[in-house]
């Protein structure tokens, strides 16, 4: 059965067909690429999927539950959750606080058990500390804990999205060019860790440019152009698509 | 001597008074980001609210529950229409709602509103002690009360609860795709801000025992943002430290007209120049005010 199941999902911005009747689906334990031209509707796909945009039409399953209508934080709560193009961390905030920020089901997020249950709220506290520090260890950023996201590298901050997203526990993340900007031999090292994780059971759509690593990397990937999906395969198969290479590969 | 006893216990009721409204403040936009420019409402409602009980024969405390629960219930009403929005709606609606509340109480006649105020609140305690030691005792109420919402704000500070309302402060729509229901959140941050506003109100109304309408003009919401601009945003020391040195410049222009001609009103014109050029000037070069906010410490590590 298929992780997230996307089916003829469509979404109009006034006159643009952002989306126009896309599928797509994720077998659990895979990594899929979504690849396509700016403005093919990469991005507004994850929106809808994550709940950012509403669908104009289509539903969308994960786990076997539809999760088309829901919020942001619903759809989040579900255990699938996404990274950002543009980083999206929380600049103020040590990189260990924006690690804890993210795991579901905190009880010091109750304004009861703040007053109420203070020593349990510090024992679930010490466990998502250690959590966060083997997470940002293996992320190999684990020197920054105490340092504001805000002084963090651009690389690093991708890095920190990730570590984030990994807190709360999710069955599958969308990744919005995950390498986008970064140097090539911490790309790699990211997606080596991508790999690692799918290995552990997790699920990946990942949005990225970066041709050379989508081909490594993805056991399937859909090519998205003017909002349709035009082409999906295995990368040996999308490499030689006529109509991908028309549209995006070029040569 | 007692004369001097007394204004210094004057002036630090009021720097209580003032700090607790601060710290309420610091709460929502300090950690939240909810930029509340109707402050003064909620310090109005805690005020009438707890002047009205009292005179009809509640106990202090009943008068100081009171206040802060209507108050309380006043940040959900406002909450409810306006969390949804962008930031800056509820900067908006927060003005207008503070004028409306003003209005009302202005323009309504029936149950002793009006222009005319409300005279006579009972000052608690004041048949255990004499009018000499009355100042002392009730600056010690004050700060009792405001010590207290200071543990209570630190606390929800360092919690995890704390910890959302600083990610939507930094990033809301990063904080909801975590799961974080982020509109809650925000009314749970505005009713609390507003409750403890409505006990300064009330620890304000039973200090001076008159309540009129005209003590509430917007003017004091931004006396309250330039004391949290000043002295700190996310630091509540910081907040009280601020409402310190804002009051202590208010009462030296007080006395400043003693030593220096002018016209008359010019004093208090020229009192709200210099507090505007202060939030200006602090804004520009020392946007995180004398103690900003300090890097997070996990608690336990």
């Amino acid at each position: 059965m298929s992780l997230l199941r996307v089916d003829g999902v469509s979404k109009n911005f006034g006159g643009l067909k952002a989306l126009d009747r896309v599928s797509l689906e994720t077998q659990p334990s895979t990594i899929v690429g979504l690849i396509g031209p700016n403005g093919s509707g990469k991005t507004t796909l994850i929106n809808v999927v994550t709940g950012q945009y509403r669908a104009d039409g289509g539903t969308v399953l994960f786990s076997g539950q539809e999760i088309t209508d829901l919020q942001p934080h619903e759809v989040a709560t579900k255990r699938l959750v996404r990274s950002f193009q543009i980083v999206r961390v929380f600049p103020r905030m040590t990189v260990l606080e924006n690690m804890l920020v993210a795991p579901r089901g905190q009880s010091g997020e109750g304004l009861l058990s703040v007053f109420a249950k203070w020593a349990k709220v510090v024992a679930q506290e010490r466990e998502l500390v250690q959590r966060a520090l083997d997470l940002l260890r293996f992320l190999e950023i684990d020197h920054l804990s105490d340092e504001y996201a805000a002084n963090l590298s651009g690389g690093q901050q991708k890095l920190l999205e990730l570590g984030r997203s990994l807190m709360s526990e999710p069955l599958m993340i969308l990744l919005d060019e995950p390498v986008a900007g970064v140097n090539p031999t911490l790309a790699r090292k990211i997606f080596e860790k991508i790999v690692e994780l799918r290995n552990g059971g997790m699920t990946f759509l990942v949005v990225e440019h970066n041709v050379d690593i989508i081909m490594n990397f993805c056991e399937n990937i859909y090519v998205l152009s003017k909002g349709q999906v035009v082409a999906k395969g295995t990368p040996a198969e999308i490499q030689n698509d006529r109509k991908v290479i028309d549209a995006y590969l070029g040569g | 001597m007692v004369a001097l006893i007394a204004y210094i216990a004057d002036t630090m009721t009021y720097v209580g008074i003032f700090g607790l409204l601060t710290i309420s403040l610091n709460l929502e936009a300090g950690y939240t980001r909810l930029m509340n420019f109707g402050k003064v409402a909620f310090f109005a409602v805690g005020a009438y609210v707890s002047a009205l009980l009292t005179v009809s024969g509640a106990p202090f405390l009943a008068g100081l529950v009171g206040g802060m629960l209507v108050a309380g219930l006043l940040g959900l009403l406002i909450a409810i229409p306006t969390l949804k929005l962008r930031e800056d709606y509820l900067a908006i609606t927060t003005i207008a709602a503070a004028e409306i509340i003003r209005l009302i109480l202005l323009n309504e006649n029936s149950y002793g509103l009006g222009p005319m105020g409300i005279r006579g609140i009972p000052k608690p305690l004041s048949g255990l002690f004499g009018p000499s030691g009355y100042p002392l005792v009730y600056m010690a109420l004050v700060w009792a009360c405001l010590i207290v919402w200071l543990l209570i704000s630190q606390r929800i500070i360092s919690s995890p609860f704390g910890r959302v309302l600083r990610a939507i402060r930094e990033d809301e729509v990063a904080t909801e795709s975590l799961g974080k229901d982020v509109f809650l959140f925000k009314t749970k941050s505005l009713v609390l801000g507003s409750c403890m506003a409505g006990a300064a109100g009330s620890l304000f109304a039973h200090y001076t025992s008159f309540v009129s309408p005209d003590m509430f003009m917007p003017l004091l919401t931004f006396s309250v943002w330039t004391m949290l601009i000043v002295g700190g945003t996310a630091n509540n020391y910081g907040a009280i430290l601020g409402a310190f040195l804002i009051q202590m410049f208010e009462r030296s222009t007080r006395i400043l007209k003693d030593l220096v001609d002018m016209p008359s009103g010019a004093q208090v014109n020229l009192r709200w120049i210099v507090i505007g050029l202060l939030m200006v000037i602090f804004l520009m070069y020392k946007p995180h005010g004398v103690l900003g906010e300090r890097k997070g410490k996990v608690t336990p590590r």
